[in-house]
């Protein structure tokens, strides 16, 4: 056992950098559990030092789009259940609940405590479970139809869904009714239960004795106290398994007929349960689909605001590239155009490259057009007036691309005025001008 | 009064994912997204799949955060070999022949995806492993080319043990003592730099 442990303790170093073989890797999930003696603190500091080894690697970002797509997988699996922790291997405990295939060490403990659910020819469901504390009815015993009672240890498994979650019971059950044979340990039970309002009680005279208990009065009622017998049982309740049960209870053992059956069927608290129950599933259904609405919506708004932010950066990136071309030349003329006493805030860049007769207007706060119209640069030289480009308004800041001004001999200064003009643009300026400057002559 | 998200630490993000929180694992993701993506894409090379396998975790994390352990405060470590365990997962398979194939299933994801973190393991956040990446690179490069290699083939191409010895031509037992030698000096390396 102390040279296990030591081979357990010299593959720490492999298991923290994840690396060691399928089969040492179990048997080392294994070791964990069943051996405290593990260096964990040794462990705990190589699975840090292995974690950190990819912290120097050179950052890469992600996809911004990706964000969505896990956005959009989380939304995918919004109906699922998150598993419960218990059923997974920790090192102190055990690894529970496990049916996995890759469990091989678990498989034969985990089926020796697994229930077994047999079902005779008079369709009487029989459950065992056993403990490891006391010595439960082997399986012969259990083809036999011996009755037991077993309490479920607190970090078992929940062999029957019911309300009497820390009692387990060996033996064999009618449908529809539990096994309540244990009756001092579930009496309270019973009574917080919503579910057990009847009760048969088989006797060693194979008699019926039926209680009512009622939810007002739930402490007058002894739940396996003699009471009325089946012909005193005035309340119209129908079950199922009567006549099973009387069959069977023929061929039990005095010790098999102690046992008490609770039907649970036709019961006004099983209807409150399942409505409850209803209630309860469609809450949480609504409170997660609630939940992955709000992810996928706020990782949606977030793509689309950096969406959004990309178009900005891109537009901004365009003006400037196409001001930079305008300016990257010997020959280039700048010229401000400032707002008139109507427009007083609305300015305008010139910047024109003569070499190249390439240039841009960039226009500032200006006035938002009237509908069906755009604005109009001209080029006024000796009383004339020469179109220099129509600017379809989109924001106040965007630029107006001038790919050729027109070609003016002239020796004279040239004045720039924007006007406002129908969208199609206008032989002579109609508005007012908005801004205007002067070139004057070299 | 909303919390404010960003000034939260890596532990209360983990608490409040374990609470459903979405935003929580929102900002957990604007976090810890660039390094375990990082890591992916160290492993398996391929920027598509790095994607899918990185979306792929952050689905295990949202599902199976009930798994880590609160008390250890150390959500680095547990989503980082998250992370690496997926993508050496992965890249096992890629290399899986016809036949041998191992279903992917929830038990199969909980023994092998999620990590064991020992019990008394040290706390460790993002901000704190990040301040210290020099010093580890520094220790690591003071390793030997032969601990280097050997820890490389391990972490980022995902070799056993045994495969490592396959491809080294060298005795498994020997592999063994050159990973534990190389961890050990590598802490050594490590607490003298911090010094």
């Amino acid at each position: 056992m102390k040279n296990k442990t030591n081979e357990f303790s010299s593959n720490v170093h492999a298991f923290a950098l994840g690396c060691l073989d399928h089969e040492d890797y179990i048997e080392m999930l294994e070791h964990f559990k069943s051996n405290a003696e593990l260096p964990f603190q040794e462990l705990g500091e190589y699975q840090n030092l292995s974690s950190l080894l990819c912290s120097f690697l050179i950052i890469e970002d992600p996809p911004p789009a990706l964000k969505d797509k896990v956005a959009r997988q989380l939304y995918r699996i919004k109906d699922q259940k998150r598993p419960d922790r218990n059923t997974q291997y920790s090192p102190e405990g055990e690894i529970k609940e496990s049916t996995s295939r890759f469990n091989f060490k678990e498989t034969e403990k985990n089926q020796a405590e697994a229930p077994l659910e047999i079902k005779d020819k008079n369709g009487f469901e029989q459950i065992r479970y056993t403990r490891e504390e006391e010595t439960g009815p082997d399986d012969s015993q259990v083809e036999e139809n011996q009755l037991a009672i077993d309490e479920i240890e607190e970090d078992g498994f929940k062999p029957v869904d019911s309300q009497f979650k820390r009692m387990t019971l060996v033996g064999m059950r009618p449908k529809g009714g539990t096994d309540i044979s244990h009756k001092k340990e579930i009496e309270e039970e019973v009574f917080e239960s919503t579910i057990d309002e009847k009760e048969i009680q088989v006797d060693e005279k194979e008699k019926y004795e039926i209680e009512t208990k009622t939810q007002e009065e739930p402490n007058s009622v002894e739940p396996t106290s003699k009471g009325r017998t089946e012909e005193d049982f005035t309340q119209n309740v129908t079950f199922e398994s009567d006549k099973n049960i009387r069959d069977h209870a023929m061929t039990l053992s005095d010790e098999d007929k102690n046992i008490i059956y609770v039907p649970t069927k036709q019961s006004g608290g099983s209807l409150l349960t399942v409505i409850l129950f209803i209630l309860t599933v469609g809450l949480i259904g609504g409170v997660y689909y609630l939940l992955d609405q709000k992810i996928t919506l706020s990782m949606l708004m977030q793509t689309q605001q950096i969406n959004s932010e990309l178009q900005k950066f891109s537009s901004e990136f365009n003006v400037k590239n196409k001001i930079y071309a305008a300016i990257d030349g010997k020959n280039v003329t700048l010229l401000n155009l400032v707002g008139t006493r109507q427009f007083p805030n609305s300015f305008a860049r010139l910047f024109y490259n003569n070499e190249t007769q390439y240039g841009v207007l960039q226009f500032g706060a200006f006035p938002k057009p009237e509908q069906g119209k755009a604005f109009q640069l001209w080029l006024i030289v000796d009383n004339k007036f020469y179109s220099g480009g129509i600017y379809d308004y989109v924001s106040g800041t965007e630029i107006l691309s001038l790919k050729s001004l027109p070609v003016i001999e002239t020796n004279n200064s040239i004045k720039f005025i924007v006007t406002e003009e129908p969208i199609t643009g206008s032989e002579t300026p109609t508005g007012n001008p908005i801004v205007e400057g002067t070139l004057t002559a070299p | 009064m909303a919390a404010n998200y960003s000034t939260l630490s890596d532990s209360e993000l983990m608490q409040r994912v374990s609470g459903s929180d979405s935003r929580a694992l929102e900002v957990l993701y604007n976090r810890y997204a660039p390094i375990l993506y990082t890591i992916i894409k160290k492993i398996i090379g391929d920027s598509l799949r790095a994607e899918e396998i990185l979306s792929e975790v952050f689905v295990i994390i949202w599902r199976k955060i009930n798994y880590y352990d609160m008390k250890s405060n150390n959500p680095y470590c547990w989503l980082i070999t998250v992370t690496r365990n997926k993508a050496i997962d992965s890249l096992r398979r890629s290399r899986m022949q016809a036949g041998e194939e191992i279903e992917y299933n929830d038990e199969y994801e909980n023994y092998f995806i999620i990590p064991r973190l020992s019990p008394q393991i040290d706390e460790l956040d993002l901000k704190t492993a990040l301040s210290i990446q020099n010093n580890i690179e520094d220790a690591l490069h003071k390793l030997t080319d032969a601990q280097q290699y050997v820890i490389y083939l391990a972490y980022y191409e995902g070799l056993t043990q045994n495969q490592i010895a396959q491809k080294l031509k060298i005795p498994p037992q020997t592999v063994k003592s050159k990973i534990r030698l190389a961890l050990t000096n590598l802490k050594d390396n490590l607490l003298k730099g911090g010094e």
